[in-house]
């Protein structure tokens, strides 16, 4: 059945025959464009747009985002090519219809330059946020790690000599809470592992990522692991919060949008208790006894008498069941006996208000997870709307760049499950004391981290020479690499890198004369061997 | 191959696509040729047999099925996306695709598009371990 439905949701061409048959679409909208299977109705809607608003509030989410990817598109199209007549008219007009929709949901348009973090600075800011790291691949480590991995390279050190407050790159982690608090157990797990502590000059984040990873997985097989309690993530520390100051409001307004009670109050409640965002993860249960769960309580030992059949079930037993993994015995079932599940509730998503790509301009980067940047949204309007708009002008190597991004006017919008005003909510979780103890706290853990890698380079120089170590071509590659962006850094002292970098190449890239000089010797030692072989 | 992530994948509760019907695979590479894609990667397709589409917690793995928040044709026609790049995945923060003309597998930051890891076509277990944050 499944793949009769896939094969007609999306036959070649799904507009309906009035569609077809009515060839001002194809003359006034992109030709290549996503075909909807509600182009027709939207094309009546924007045909005669004398009450645009009030059709677009009419149509139902899935249209709403199908008109905006339409207005979008023909938009855009207007912008890049040279339309004339009713078409560059039709094109005007589907952005006048945008700015509609995005005054209608407070949303305005953010503009402005800003300059990138790093890779590895946006690696930290996802696992700060997710609390989990997944495996690192060989090619992802770097050759001075590698190198101090080596069983041959190992060794016994005491415990006090593995100072990770003074290793550059972990000062990059230790900006985040999350990471100072797992400091120690890094500490114990480099020392046990008896790795160098001058490993930890010259580490980096992918290396520390390894480190991590090894120092908290729990089989060999583990491919991601939690370094902390999942529902102490920032994300679920943010759900939570969320639920605190919003949940009372949040649980009336899916309510009021027609969802089924059990389904509300068993996802509310998981996402007060863990954080949770996922339908799928919570198990609705009943809100009355029925005889069947009655049936099942006292099999599994519960004194419930039948005469309770029809009763609320209350608060406190759902909580202790819920605890003791137990709330397969109260689950909601509907009229057939099946399950109830709460998949139909809003799929949130965690939405940064202020871009990650921001955090290198405005703050710094552990304030990009915090409570105030959080917006809770419905994962269609995340892709289908507000992520639609994100343009980068700019779009090169350096640092500096323009940006054009969708945000909320209202900076304490913190949920949004669709475009009208009651469909969303607002909370200001800056007086959060906790939040503010944080944030005080995190202030004087703050470092540059191109400073930090300068201090990795010139590292694995001393670190090279002292040990030996060849840097490979790939490692050379890296180094220049690293260089060129430590230049574009605004706030860098250019002498120092300039010095540096005509240090290194004189040093570790041969000249061509180098080079040709250096494979004539190994030809001739070729050739005396062949001869002394003769 | 995928034995530590499907492994891993025990381990939480996830949402996921009907099973996949070779029908469906067709109708999904065909329709992704024509929109100027390539097809979806044969290490993928492999994926997709023991699940044809997931989501769980804000991430969301795409397959060839009739849920449109999971369904790869819906998803690559409604979000931006890189050039030579069909989208596989994503998460709150990066997009999962496969760039059909280097033939890797990459995670790509949604906001500015910068790759952020790429991995070889045989290396799908460690590109899904990335973007797949439940």
């Amino acid at each position: 059945m499944a793949k009769k439905i896939y094969g007609q949701k999306h036959k070649a061409d799904n507009l309906s025959e009035e569609t077809k048959n009515f060839p001002i679409y194809e003359a006034l909208l992109p030709p290549k464009r996503a075909k909807s299977p509600y182009e027709a109705e939207l094309m009546d809607i924007l045909l005669s747009p004398e009450n645009f608003k009030k059709d677009f509030i009419a149509l139902s989410l899935e249209k709403q985002l199908a008109l905006i990817k339409l207005l979008y598109q023909t938009s855009e199209y207007g912008k890049q090519n040279s339309l004339t007549g009713v078409a560059k008219d039709f094109a005007e007009a589907a952005g006048y219809h945008l700015h509609t929709i995005h005054q209608y949901t407070g949303m305005t348009y953010d503009e402005g330059i800003y300059y990138k973090i790093a890779k590895d600075e946006k690696r930290l800011i996802r696992m700060d946020c997710y609390g989990c790291i997944n495996k690192r691949q060989p090619h992802q480590l770097s050759a001075f790690y590698k190198y101090f991995l080596k069983t041959e390279n190992r060794g016994q050190w005491p415990l006090d000599a593995y100072e990770l407050n003074k290793s550059p790159m972990w000062r990059v982690f230790m900006q985040f809470a999350v990471f100072r608090k797992i400091t120690p157990v890094i500490q114990k797990y480099l020392h046990r592992r008896g790795i160098n502590p001058e490993a930890l000059k010259v580490m980096r984040v992918n290396d520390f990522c390894d480190t991590v990873f090894n120092a908290f997985k729990t089989s060999n097989d583990d491919i991601k692991v939690s370094f902390v309690k999942e529902s102490e993530s920032i994300k679920a520390k943010f759900v939570k919060a969320f639920m605190q100051v919003c949940g009372d409001k949040y649980q009336k307004m899916l309510l009021q949008e027609g969802y089924r009670p059990e389904a509300v109050y068993s996802m509310c409640n998981a996402m007060k208790r863990h954080g949770v965002t996922d339908p799928s993860s919570v198990t609705v249960t009943s809100l009355t006894y029925t005889p069947r769960i009655i049936a099942d309580l006292q099999k599994a030992g519960y004194n419930i008498p039948s005469s309770l059949t029809g009763a609320k079930i209350h608060r406190d037993f759902v909580d202790y069941l819920l605890e003791h993994h137990q709330e397969k015995l109260i689950q909601a079932r509907d009229e057939d006996g099946k399950p109830i599940t709460a998949e139909d509730l809003p799929h949130l998503q965690f939405h940064h208000l202020e871009a990650v790509m921001f955090a290198g301009s405005k703050g710094y980067i552990a304030s990009t997870n915090y409570l105030d940047k959080g917006l809770l949204v419905d994962s269609r309007i995340h892709s289908g709307y507000i992520h639609l708009f994100d343009n980068i002008i700019k779009q090169n190597d350096e640092l500096e760049q323009y940006y054009s991004r969708l945000n909320a006017e209202n900076k304490n919008m913190c949920l949004m499950i669709g475009f009208s005003p009651r469909q969303k909510l607002f909370a200001d979780f800056t007086n959060n004391l906790e939040f503010v103890k944080q944030a005080n706290e995190d202030k004087k853990y703050v470092v540059k981290y191109f400073d930090m890698m300068q201090e990795v380079l010139q590292n694995e120089a001393l670190i090279a020479e002292k040990y030996g170590i060849n840097y490979s071509r790939t490692a050379v590659t890296q180094v220049l690499d690293d260089i060129k962006k430590i230049k574009e850094y605004p706030e860098v002292d250019m002498q120092k890198v300039k010095t540096f970098e005509s240090w290194f190449k004189k040093t570790h890239i041969k000249s061509r004369k180098e080079k040709k000089k250096q494979k004539s010797t190994a030809i001739t030692t070729l050739k005396i061997k062949e001869q002394e072989k003769q | 191959m995928l034995d530590g992530f499907l492994k891993y994948l025990s381990s939480v509760s996830y949402q996921e696509g009907e099973p996949l019907e070779s029908e469906a695979l067709i109708v999904a590479q065909k329709v992704l040729h024509n929109m100027g894609l390539d097809f979806i990667p044969p290490t993928y397709v492999a994926f997709l047999k023991h699940h044809n589409g997931i989501k769980a917690n804000g991430c969301y793995l795409f397959g060839a099925t009739v849920d449109d928040e999971l369904d790869i044709i819906d998803q690559n026609e409604q979000l931006p996306r890189p050039e030579k790049t069909i989208l596989l995945g994503c998460n709150e923060f990066d997009l999962f695709g496969y760039n059909y003309e280097k033939k890797i597998y990459q995670i790509i930051d949604r906001e500015d598009f910068e790759i952020l890891e790429s991995y070889a076509e045989d290396k799908l277990e460690a590109a899904l371990g990335e973007i797949f944050q439940a």
